[in-house]
């Protein structure tokens, strides 16, 4: 794009109004450094790894996976309906030394599942990075570093999922006050989940009133009630946050919102 | 006249190299070089369409063309000029796929504050704030012509072709649109909503 000729365009400047775009601050409204590397390697994750070839490439496994799939769950189903069904058996003739087998109530245990042979992957064939691998033993606070991983790479229900870990596995522990206050952020600005935000953030603020997180979790109970319409709601959310915290970065845009909330 | 983003030098030569990894796939070069193009892309996103609400979206969807173009950049003119150029066709493209979308936009709330800035005053920044909401205000096609020509200072001719229509067109448009920006702006709107 080479730069206009002088008096094309009927030569009127415009330049008190609109300049030539530059790397400047504006009009784009300012993202964080967090949001801007998120977004460029999401970007690069979705360009590298669905590269565009002339016949698209289907997304599904195939129809074999699938179907084994389906009988391996089938099976286990199948075995879980057995186990309810068949009548009590006498115990076996014992010929090794037997386990003890923990006493069952009768049907309110849930019976394990057998598990699937082995995991199958259904996106990201070709992972450009190693791909992250969720133990099942890991603590919240791997769980949590994991998430941010996946979260960073734009996978963002991955990351959600694995937030929701932590917070079962310690729903009172400090991992599970930073996994709330992240899977707000993640519900409010990927998931299209105000309401279920608005559940994190609140149990957060709740479970931890004070907390390190506090004034990111109050302003996200403002801007979900924001994003759910409920301004009512959302002034008295940004009237508390502002009195416990006026001097966070997000105040003066807390106050402006205020403002604009406020009857003349 | 300010310098331009179109007269910015390409890439300076001490970054040939890094757009060199880039154009061959190297991860982190191109991650860099995306960074560092981000708020050059939102940017001109923002000036082309309306509102805030889909400019992540655009942004997002030029920076993978980038990525997949990178490769067919020849380096036979201005990177930045290539650039924006992509972004533009990459937003006509979203805007066209999602036409009747804009229909539904009834404003954004005119955000006008005070932030700080590493990169410009905050006063720059509420000018942009208050003129693209100004510009929010134009026809979609004047606003299009406004926006090549003075923010990407594209020719009439240049305009006439990316857009597809007769020059005589975009010159209308341009006189049109300047006409009613000048006068949406000398409406006496004082930025409303300022924080202190």
């Amino acid at each position: 794009m080479s730069p206009r000729p002088p008096g094309d365009g009927d030569g009127e400047p415009l330049d008190d109004l609109l300049r030539p775009l530059d790397n400047g601050s504006g009009p784009a409204r300012r993202l964080s450094r967090q949001r801007s590397s998120a977004l460029v390697q999401a970007a690069l994750d979705a360009a590298l790894q669905q590269a565009p070839e002339p016949p698209r490439r289907r997304r599904r496994p195939p129809v074999w996976l699938m179907a084994g799939a389906a009988l391996v769950f089938t099976g286990a189903a199948a075995a879980a309906v057995w186990r309810y069904a068949r009548p009590e058996q006498p115990p076996p003739q014992m010929l090794k030394p037997a386990v003890p087998e923990p006493t069952r109530m009768a049907t309110l245990e849930p019976v394990p599942l057998p598990p699937p042979p082995e995991p199958f992957v259904i996106e990201h064939p070709r992972p450009l990075r190693p791909s992250i691998t969720v133990k099942e033993s890991s603590k919240p606070e791997d769980l949590l570093r994991q998430a941010n991983a996946l979260r960073s790479e734009g996978k963002w229900r991955d990351a959600e999922g694995l937030y929701l870990r932590v917070i079962r596995a310690e729903p009172s522990s400090l991992a599970a006050y930073v996994a709330r206050v992240a899977s707000g952020s993640l519900r409010l600005e990927h998931l299209g989940d105000a309401r279920g935000a608005l559940r994190q953030y609140q149990d957060a603020v709740r479970l931890q009133p004070g907390g390190m997180l506090d004034p990111e979790a109050r302003h996200g109970v403002a801007e979900a009630h924001r994003a759910l319409g409920d301004t009512a709601a959302e002034a008295r959310a940004l009237g508390e946050f502002l009195t416990l915290h006026p001097d966070s970065p997000l105040s003066a845009a807390s106050r402006a919102r205020l403002r604009e909330l406020s009857p003349p | 006249m300010r310098s331009s983003g179109s007269h910015a030098t390409v890439a300076p030569r001490g970054e040939d190299a890094r757009l060199t990894a880039a154009m061959r796939g190297q991860r982190d070069a191109t991650e860099s070089l995306l960074l560092e193009l981000l708020p050059r892309v939102r940017n001109l996103v923002r000036y082309l369409v309306r509102g805030d609400s889909d400019v992540e979206d655009i942004a997002q969807e030029s920076l993978i063309a980038l990525v997949r173009g990178l490769p067919t950049y020849r380096g036979d003119g201005r990177f930045h000029g290539w650039v924006d150029r992509v972004v533009v066709r990459t937003t006509f493209a979203w805007l066209k796929r999602s036409r009747g979308r804009e229909a539904r936009y009834s404003g954004d709330p005119v955000e006008l504050l005070a932030v700080p800035s590493d990169e410009a005053p905050a006063d720059e920044y509420l000018h942009r704030r208050h003129l693209v909401a100004l510009l929010d205000r134009l026809s979609t096609e004047q606003r299009h012509a406004l926006v090549l020509h003075h923010v990407l200072e594209l020719s009439v001719q240049e305009i006439s072709t990316e857009l597809g229509v007769p020059f005589e067109t975009v010159r209308s448009r341009l006189r049109l649109g300047r006409t009613a920006l000048r006068a949406l702006a000398s409406d006496g709107e004082s930025p409303e909503g300022e924080s202190s």
